[in-house]
């Protein structure tokens, strides 16, 4: 037989990228910079959303995109593969989100010139918001996160009340309040009437 | 549960589950996140830590073993100098750095850093240099715990760790003008 290597083939397309997947991060984790790349692209959109929607701020948001995937490439190592790429990455996303507002660069980040996250909020505050996304950057912070986290991202309330260090009936209650919230301010008061 | 909010829920529902989870960002990091990957002159595997948590902990250790020290031999005038504002009845600040921070927090850590380094220029050049030194090792600790907390993000030891570390950060500042505050004319009653 000249055949050295059996090209193993996935009817389930899911199966496939999933196996691809653990190729590249065993790769990335042996040093390949390419395979690292390749995890880079198929998840930095996903990753950004959630930055985006936990910081509402795009720069900061940005700004921890590139540090979630560099902790990532540092972690990688000590990666365990009994969970999935994409829920350890969005972990570490979600603390680096967490670690920098409670850090003080994010406090002077904030008293510095430019428009802060508060303001953002206030101005949306003073409209009524054009859109859903609005909304949601206009909630309070323990709201928010906990919106974007179980109701966007699909984490359960007990791995947003873990990675936010709140209590699940805390995380549940955020829930509640960001939908009441959100209904008073799409109007959908109307709908249900 | 109301049958309003139950109608109200399903169509937000419904509106929240058509927003897209994935928004590429307006300009690619990936260069600079190459750039950062590429200084490390070895893969993740060799330049694996064992025991970043133990470095975490004994660096800990070291800074408040230095804070006890630095404030055993501090200043004389610290028993006239009045409570900082809204601190509790022990003097330390009242803040509490386990629960998610607001705008309020934010505002009154930026004003006791700005305050801090204000009254920092009053001290004398030596301990002005180890308070420098201490709030220095603060940080490196806090950095150090966040690169740890990368690999193990649920860790609860790494996380009480970190935020131990804004504590120490915040109480240095609230120690440091606590201590240099002109001393406030005594009532008499």
């Amino acid at each position: 037989m000249g055949v050295t290597a059996r090209v193993v083939e996935f009817p389930d397309p899911a199966a496939r990228e999933a196996a691809e997947e653990s190729r590249a991060v065993a790769a990335a984790a042996g040093g390949d910079r390419s395979a690292f790349e390749r995890l880079y692209r198929c998840h930095v959109g996903r990753i950004h959303g959630l930055c985006l929607r936990l910081t509402g701020h795009r720069e900061t948001a940005e700004d921890c995109v590139q540090e979630t995937f560099v902790s990532a490439w540092r972690g990688l190592a000590r990666f365990q593969s009994r969970s999935a790429f994409a829920t350890w990455l969005h972990r570490i996303a979600v603390n680096t989100v967490l670690s920098r507002q409670r850090g003080l660069a994010y406090a002077l980040e904030s008293a510095g010139d430019g428009p802060s996250g508060a303001l953002d909020r206030q101005a949306a505050d003073d409209a009524p918001p054009l859109d859903l996304e609005a909304a949601i950057a206009a909630l309070p912070d323990g709201a928010r996160h906990v919106l974007v986290l179980v109701g966007l991202y699909g984490f359960s309330h007990e791995e947003a009340a873990g990675a936010l260090g709140i209590a699940i009936g805390t995380s549940k209650a955020q829930l509640y309040r960001a939908r009441q919230i959100l209904a008073a301010r799409l109007d959908l008061v109307l709908e249900s009437t | 549960m109301s049958h309003d909010h139950t109608t109200e829920s399903s169509s937000l529902d419904t509106r929240l589950a058509a927003l897209p989870r994935e928004q590429p960002p307006a300009r690619d990091p990936w260069p600079q996140i190459l750039a950062s990957i590429s200084v490390a002159a070895t893969p993740p595997v060799a330049a694996r830590r064992r025991v970043p948590l133990a470095l975490a902990a004994g660096i800990a250790l070291l800074v408040a073993a230095g804070f006890i020290g630095w404030q055993m031999h501090g200043f004389r005038q610290a028993a006239l100098a009045p409570p900082l504002a809204g601190a509790g009845a022990d003097g330390r600040p009242a803040a509490a750095f386990a629960v998610p921070v607001g705008a309020g927090y934010l505002a009154t850590r930026v004003a006791l850093e700005r305050t801090y380094r204000e009254r920092l220029q009053l001290l004398a050049p030596a301990t002005r240099d180890r308070i420098e030194q201490d709030l220095a090792t603060i940080r490196a600790a806090n950095a150090d715990i966040r690169q740890a907390l990368a690999a193990d993000p649920e860790s609860a030891v790494l996380n009480r760790l970190l935020e131990s570390t804004w504590q120490q950060e915040f109480d240095l500042y609230a120690t440091v003008v606590r201590n240099t505050a002109p001393a406030a004319p005594r009532s008499r009653t």
